[in-house]
């Protein structure tokens, strides 16, 4: 996990936070944050992260399009979305568009470790 | 003694219907301990009676049974299949002895053999005793792997033979998710996606659609049957791959298999090769599986009440009884001519044995259109991903029971009608919010039964059919012309689509890009005898419904005679008969109708029609009025000869597919009589039949 680089993604600053200091506890990079899809799309071209944190509903442009944009331009992106509770039908779009795996808000940090340190070994 | 012979029988009926109810009792929750020990209490007081009435053979095998069921309660073996089936047996065995008290002397073999493997079960209990038993993590699973193996059917039994023969295996996948985790269903979305990477998924437990509605606590079983060479190392880490899986354990199916087969086999030939043996390895399953399933399905006492018998041997049952029937009408017409009454009483003796003997027959064929409903949760639900629409599947009837031929051929039909539900029926998501609607559409697959015939429909909630649409497309393909649109009605402009050449569909789908139109559902449904019937509501939705014959093999029919020829028309399509006067006959549009009851009847010369001759003017006419979804037609014809049974037989290839014909079959003096498909003739305009019934 050492070094490994996350770009998150979320419009809330708060959420931002919350995952930054999760992911740097367990020894991830925070590669950069990204507010909205378009801002994720730039970064991740920018910084080319080893990880994406998606969040899904999102100003300007949502992560669905944002999670179909980066792997058409990377297909080996490694994206996980985070979700709200009740969005089934998006999740299963995002997995079904290339994301990896998914997370659930509220989460508990563990929960985030384990499914990062999953998606990318 | 002999007068307390009744008490020590009324009393040992008590016992042993007790330890039966306890056996079944375990059977469902083997760590019920105080069952155990009720049974063993039973057993000790049985012994105790039997003793004191000196049957020493029941007291014998009492005690070897008190002695085991001591030893089970204390020890950790938990009463499984098998041994449940050696209580079972020993219970059936005393009880046989208390039936037959006067000549006991005569079970001391079955004593001693009983004795003998209650003996080796006591022995076996105590080694197992201080050694933690194996693969406790397997039997966690193991409810869930039995319940699947009981739920195969035939078709997807014969999958995973053909499978294994071919050398893929299959594996029971139980996957646990963590503690706590969301979206559940979702979860299990992405192991069934590692799971099709590596194999077809066969069944789960629970089924598939509690699955999705998160209808499970935290794990669920999946018998996936794995591609060439599956690696079940690679496929367990992929799963564990995922985040939020806490546990994945991959039991093989086969060996699963093998274990039952082996512990059947061998306590059929522990117990004097009471069950016949194993046989082949394939049967050998089968029993095992069959026999399980009488097991927990039925009291567990008769392991053997059903039968499995070929497919092709039934089929030639029903050859055999469709020739008796033949014959039986040969014999009944010459003993008509001979007016013999003694002959004749005999005959009507034969008639009804026979009829009864058909039926037996028939019921034998019969099997519940469950087998097919079972995949189409499944296929739905993955369309409706695919199609990004919420649609929700309600299946109801699906314990119906009809021929299995027909079973086996209402399949691709079926898939079709849902296919094209999801795909043209149901609206986006998007669209059904403006219009009001719920998002997720519903779609009913329902069957029952209706007189003698079974009743399947496929109604979807959708945006139905508008007719001026399908008018204009019919226009367009040049399937009819414009003139004929203008005096089409609703009902009948929508049953275009089912004509060859015609694709309602505005987007090209997977499944509507290969070309596959309603009219093969429609052909496909004919060649069983059917009709499909569509009900549409332009913003409400579409119901398709196909009515299909109980069987195929026998049906009554109307013997009618129309110039020279005799035909047999299909009593199922007949409504009514008439006698029709000239003066009767009004002719509207060239055609010719009659009233009958403040319904305008279109009027078929049948010899006319099917090309055999033209209309004669007669004193009066002989009609039969026919029915074909919800087109009503009579046939004027020459004479109307009664009703009879026949046995249908195919054309051969050479002339088959005509339209109109359904089959052929034997008279009882020898002759061969078309057998009429109303349906198709109804349809077909080159018959041109009933082009009055636009508006009726």
């Amino acid at each position: 996990m050492l070094g490994k680089k996350v770009l998150i993604t979320d419009d809330t600053a708060f959420m931002r936070m919350t995952l930054r200091n999760v992911l740097v506890k367990n020894g991830y990079e925070v590669a950069g944050e990204a507010e909205d899809g378009l801002q994720a799309i730039e970064k991740y071209m920018e910084t080319k992260p080893d990880l994406v944190t998606m969040d899904i509903t999102m100003p300007n442009m949502d992560g669905l399009t944002a999670i179909k944009k980066i792997i058409e331009k990377d297909p080996d992106a490694k994206i996980v979305v985070v979700s709200a509770m009740g969005q089934k039908a998006l999740v299963i779009e995002a997995l079904n568009s290339g994301a990896k795996d998914f997370i659930v808000k509220p989460f508990q940090p563990d929960r985030i470790v384990e499914a990062l340190g999953k998606v990318i070994s | 003694m002999e007068e307390y012979k009744d008490l020590f029988l009324a009393e040992a009926h008590e016992y042993l219907q007790n330890m039966t109810e306890c056996l079944l009792e375990l059977e469902k929750d083997p760590a019920a301990l105080e069952k155990l020990t009720e049974m063993f209490r039973a057993a000790h007081s049985l012994k105790g009676m039997s003793g004191t009435m000196g049957y020493e053979l029941i007291m014998k095998l009492t005690h070897e049974m008190e002695s085991l069921l001591d030893k089970l309660r204390s020890g950790k073996t938990a009463v499984n299949t098998n041994l449940a089936n050696l209580l079972f047996e020993t219970v059936d065995l005393v009880q046989l002895m208390i039936d037959n008290l006067d000549k006991l002397e005569s079970f001391s073999q079955d004593v001693a053999t009983m004795e003998e493997k209650l003996r080796r079960w006591q022995d076996q209990e105590a080694a197992v005793k201080d050694s933690p038993p194996p693969e406790q993590a397997i039997e966690a699973g193991s409810d869930k792997e039995m319940f699947i193996t009981r739920e195969l059917n035939e078709f997807e039994k014969e999958m995973l033979k053909d499978a294994a023969f071919r050398g893929e295996r299959s594996y029971f996948v139980n996957v646990w998710l963590r503690e706590g985790s969301l979206l559940k269903s979702v979860r299990s979305y992405m192991v069934h996606k590692v799971m099709e990477r590596h194999g077809e998924v066969i069944k789960t437990f629970p089924p598939q659609q509690d699955i999705e509605e998160e209808k499970f606590d935290l794990d669920f079983t999946i018998l996936l049957l794995g591609k060439q060479g599956l690696d079940p190392d690679e496929l367990k880490r992929n799963i564990e791959g995922i985040a939020e899986i806490e546990r994945v354990i991959i039991t093989p199916f086969d060996r699963d298999k093998q274990h039952k087969v082996a512990s059947m086999a061998s306590k059929a030939s522990a117990s004097g090769g009471a069950q016949g043996g194993s046989g082949k390895g394939g049967a050998g399953v089968a029993r095992a599986q069959a026999a399980k399933k009488t097991m927990n399905v039925t009291l567990g006492r008769t392991v053997e009440k059903t039968v499995r018998v070929e497919t092709a041997k039934l089929d030639a049952l029903v050859n055999l009884v469709g020739e008796l029937i033949i014959n039986r009408t040969r014999v009944l017409e010459l003993g008509k001519q001979l007016q013999n009454e003694m002959l004749e009483t005999s005959h009507e003796q034969l008639e009804r044995i026979t009829t009864d003997l058909q039926g037996a027959v028939m019921t034998l064929r019969m099997v519940p259109i469950k087998q097919v409903f079972d995949r189409f949760p499944r296929m739905v639900r993955d369309l409706s991903l695919d199609g990004g629409k919420g649609v929700k599947l309600i299946i109801s009837g699906e314990e119906t029971e009809l021929d299995r031929t027909i079973v086996n051929q209402i399949g691709d039909p079926l898939v079709h009608l849902l296919r094209n539900a999801v795909d043209h029926g149901i609206e986006p998501e998007e669209e059904r919010k403006r219009k009001g609607k719920d998002p997720v559409g519903v779609i009913h697959l329902e069957a029952h039964h209706e007189g003698s015939h079974v009743v399947v429909s496929v109604e979807d909630d959708g945006s139905g059919i508008d007719p001026d649409k399908i008018k204009e497309k019919a226009i367009e393909r040049k399937l009819i012309s414009r003139e004929e649109a203008g005096a089409m009605g609703d009902d009948e402009a929508i049953r275009l689509v089912l004509q060859s050449g015609f694709s309602t569909s505005a987007k090209v789908t997977d499944v509507s890009g290969r070309g596959v139109g309603m009219d093969v559902v429609k052909n496909s449904i004919e060649a069983l005898n059917g009709t499909i019937e569509i009900k549409s509501k332009l913003g409400k939705g579409s119901k398709f419904i196909l009515r299909l014959p109980l069987t195929l093999a026998i049906i009554r029919t109307l013997m009618v005679r129309a110039g020279e020829e005799i035909y047999a028309i299909p009593i199922e399509a007949i409504r009514e008969n008439l006698f029709v006067e000239p003066q009767e006959i009004k002719t509207i549009q060239q055609g010719r109708v009659i009233i009958l009851r403040e319904e305008v009847l279109p009027l078929n010369c049948l010899r006319e029609s099917l090309g055999m001759g033209t209309f004669k003017e007669q004193e009066v006419y002989p009609v039969v009025v026919v029915q074909a979804g919800d087109r009503k037609v009579g046939f004027i014809v020459d004479e109307l000869m009664g009703q009879q049974e026949v046995v249908i037989k195919s054309l051969s290839s050479f002339i088959d597919g005509i339209r109109g014909v359904a089959g052929a079959t034997v008279l009882g003096d020898g002759t061969v009589t078309l057998i009429l498909d109303i349906a198709g003739l109804l349809e077909d305009r080159r018959f041109n039949v009933g082009k009055e019934s636009v508006n009726h």
